[in-house]
Parts: C-alpha cells; structure tokens; sequence
C-alpha cells in the first residue's frame, strides 16, 4: 500500500512542532511522544490538567464544553481546558484531530495540493430541499450577518466560501478551513429567512396622514 | 465478508444522521467505524453526518484510496437514502466516477437481510431463560405516513422473524404513531411475557423517553442523566405481564457485520 500523503504532511508538521490547531496546542515531547492541549493551558504545569493516552478520548474531550453543554459544531471555541492527550505518533495525532476538528486536516491536506473546491453560499442553498428549501430567501445582509455571527466569533474554521470575506489562513500552525457553508448555517439561514418573511409580511404601522 | 482482502486498496463511508442535541445519534455509527477500523478490512474508513461534522457534502476529501464504498447507516430506504445522500454527495447512480475517484452507492443497513438476524439475536439476549412460546416480540417503528418506507421495513421484518421458526407465541409490529400502537401493548398480546426492540439506528429521544411513556415504564419524560437506566430495569411488571425493553436494534455492536454484508452485496451485484 501507498504510504498516506496526509500522513506524510503530519509527520512532517510535526518535525517542526510544537503547533497550533483551532483551540489545541501540539508539542512534541522530551524523550517520545506527542501532546496536545487546550492552547489557553500552554503554561500549566503537566500534573495540574488530566492526562489521556488513546487517540479515540479526544472524542469524549470535545463531547462537551466545560459548563456540560454538548458541542455538535466542533468547531465551536469553546473546547474545555483542563486536560492533556499524550500520543505515540503520527498516525494517534491524525485519530485524535479527526475527533476534535473532523475534516480538517484532509481539507487542509486538499489545500496544500491545490485540490480545495470552494462552494459559494448560493450555491449550497440552492440545492436544499425539504424543510430547508426557504433558506435560499435570505438577503444578502441577513447572509452577511449571519456569517459574522456563526463563523466569525462562534466557529474556530475559516469560511472560505463567504466571498466578500477574504480571509488570511495562517501560515504556521495548521488552519482550519471551511469549504461550503455547513448544516448549522443552514438551519440558521433558514430561520433568519423565515423571520425575514414574517417581518415583510407583518402589516406595516400607519404612519399618519 | 468472504474477501476482504479485495476491499484492502479500497476506502468505506458510512453516513449517518447525527443530531444538534443528542451525542448518542451518532455514537453508534462512530463506534461501527472504530470497530471496522480495527479489524483493517478497508485502507480508510470514515464517517460523515447531516447534522453533525463532517458534513455529507464533504465527504469527497476524507478519502485518499480510489475506490469508496458509500454505506447509509440508515433504518430504511426514503428522503435521506433517496434525495439527501445522493444530492449532497453529488451522486449519479449505484456508481460514480469523478476526479479519478470511483463511489460504490451501498443500500442503508436497515433492509439487509441480516438485520433479522440480528433482531431475532437482540431479543434471544434480551429475555435470557424466558421461553419463547410464553412471549410476544414486538419490533416498534416510529409509524406516520412521512415515513413510510420505515412502516414497510419493520413489516418486512416482523415477515422474516415468522420465518425463522424461532418458536415466539408471537411476533408482533408496532409504531408509536400509527396502528398498531405501541401504547396498546398489552391489547396486542395475552401472552405473559412481551419483549419490545425499537427499530432504530440509535437511541436518543424516542427509545428514551417517547416509547418507555407509551408503554407505561416511565411516567414522564425522564432526565437526561438517567436516559440509559430505562434499559436496566427487565423485566418491568406491568399491566400483569412482565415487560422487557432493549435498546434500538442500532446500537448492537453486530450492526457492524450488516454493514459488511451491505458492501458484499453490492459487490456481488456489480460482478
Ligand atoms: S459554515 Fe461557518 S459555522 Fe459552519 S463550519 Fe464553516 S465557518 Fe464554521
């Protein structure tokens, strides 16, 4: 079998690390091993957070942020502090960053081979059917500030669909990148459409004579 | 799986709901893939969500093999099987090429006909020592017209459990929205025993709470801490029966071998 590609980008971020991905700090260790952390945890001392070792923990480490509330967008920047994930190589590293950011490193693998094909919002909202259909009646504005709301400050990946948004993907560390607009977006056009109706649809004050 | 060692150059997807509000939707799939995984019959395996991460639509950069086998890890055949999967992932037929990449299109899990099997294996482990001709077995479905594929799946099965001979007094369908009711389990049936498996892909609000209500083991509907202690009280005495509930057929750890039967007969198909 072919050695991975993927892989073979990791193994080699990895020689250069310690890295940033989204909220986790990755590091090499003294002696073996590779950890990962909270990156707001760089300074803590080792025995002051709690220490996994399989890849698969990542999974229950991003189930929930730190007030319990469950975290279906893992892009969400509210991953908990308080722990570290000790792993034995790169192939660990690759299991456990598919749990806490999934995608992300084979989009991220796709850009560095040229290989990114980058969705314009329209588009995605077109092709919905169903329940999600009157998501593609959103204006513009409610568009752009949705985008503003939902992937500025509530999504750690960079959407490279939104096209007046030109956003800088950072050069070290290993970014997050967003495609096509996601399920969550489109559910929220979607209500931000339907409230664009009503509003239009609500019978207007009088305004005097 | 006969020969697996053809499917080692190739990649598996399997493709599930997932939930904004539930973690345990996509559990089992997850879990599924971690179990595939391990037994390294496939150069990669993924999973991808429509309501979860990663996206169906993306799906496409997961894989580095050529070959992918596209499995929904769906009940039944319908809008997601039929119209969402195939839009989202650009789909053109049973097969597709593109990019130099070919998706073999695998029919959902939930009408292989394994999943007998698989139903007749829950129910035997559900009532261990419970002779079958003192029981009724119940396969519960969600019921409703906007599903009605899922009605025809479970009758499909309640069929082929008949067929089996497995010696049950009887074997019963039922749906929580449509006749037969569920919450009129006990009209269903005389027999003393009444074993009920929820034909679902994972647990969640349904077999936590919807029908443990309807069948009168939970009076209300029950707090998230303890959604899966619902499952640890069989058998429950009720309305002069004893009652034993499983968890959706979805989450046996078994699942993973129709799965592997789903790809092996599309293969077979192809040949
Ligand atoms: S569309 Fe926005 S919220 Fe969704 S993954 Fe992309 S950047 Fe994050």
């Amino acid at each position: 079998m072919t050695p991975s590609p993927l892989l073979q980008l990791l193994t080699e971020r990895l020689r250069d690390a310690p890295f940033h991905i989204g909220q986790i700090a990755v590091s090499p260790l003294t002696g073996e091993g590779i950890e990962l952390r909270h990156r707001d945890d760089a300074g803590l001392a080792a025995d002051g957070l709690e220490t996994f070792d399989r890849p698969d923990d990542a999974r229950d480490i991003a189930q929930y942020d730190a007030a319990g509330e469950y975290r279906p967008l893992k892009g969400s920047p509210d991953l908990k502090r308080g722990w570290r994930l000790v792993l034995a190589g790169p192939g660990e590293v690759r299991t456990a960053l598919d749990l806490f950011y999934p995608a992300a490193l084979a989009l991220w693998a796709a850009c560095s081979g040229n290989r990114m094909r980058v969705v314009p919002l329209a588009r995605t909202l077109e092709r919905q059917t169903g329940m999600y259909r009157f998501a593609r009646n959103i204006s513009p504005e409610g568009a752009a500030d949705l985008m503003r709301r939902r992937c500025l400050t509530g999504c750690s990946r960079h959407p490279l669909w939104a096209e007046s948004q030109n956003p800088a993907v950072p050069s070290h560390g290993i970014p997050l990148l967003c495609p096509e607009a996601c399920s969550f977006f489109v559910a929220e056009a979607r209500v931000v459409a339907k409230a664009e109706f009503d509003a239009k649809a609500a019978p207007q004050p009088a305004t005097g004579n | 799986m006969n020969e697996p060692a053809r499917l080692a150059d190739s990649a598996l997807l399997l493709l599930g709901h997932g939930s904004t509000e539930n973690p345990d939707s996509s559990a089992p799939t997850l879990a599924h893939a971690a179990e595939i995984r391990r037994r390294g019959l496939f150069a990669e395996v993924q999973c991808a969500f429509w309501k979860e991460e990663p996206g169906f639509s993306i799906s496409d950069y997961l894989f580095e093999s050529e070959t992918i086998y596209a499995v929904p890890n769906f009940i039944s055949e319908g809008y997601f099987t039929r119209e969402v999967i195939p839009r989202e992932l650009g789909l053109e037929g049973p097969t597709t090429r593109r990019d130099g990449k070919t998706i073999h299109y695998c029919d959902p899990v939930g009408i292989h006909r394994s999943m007998t099997r698989l139903l007749a294996g829950r129910a035997r482990e559900l009532a261990p020592g419970v002779a079958p001709a003192d029981s009724a077995l119940i396969i519960v479905g969600h019921g409703t017209g906007l599903n009605a594929k899922s009605t025809e799946a479970i009758r499909v099965q309640v069929d082929r459990l008949e067929a089996l001979g497995l010696g049950y007094g009887q074997i019963l369908d039922a749906y929580m929205e449509e006749a037969p009711f569920i919450a009129e389990w006990d009209q269903l049936t005389s027999l003393p025993h009444v074993l009920v498996v929820p034909f679902f892909i994972a647990d969640g609000l349904h077999s936590y709470q919807d029908i443990p209500v309807l069948l009168g083991i939970e009076s209300a509907p029950t707090a998230a801490a303890s959604q899966r202690d619902v499952f640890r009280h069989n058998p429950v005495p009720i309305r002069g029966r004893s009652l034993w509930y499983s968890r959706s057929i979805g989450t046996d750890p078994s699942l993973v071998d129709v799965i592997l039967d789903q790809v092996h007969d599309f293969r077979s198909h192809a040949a």
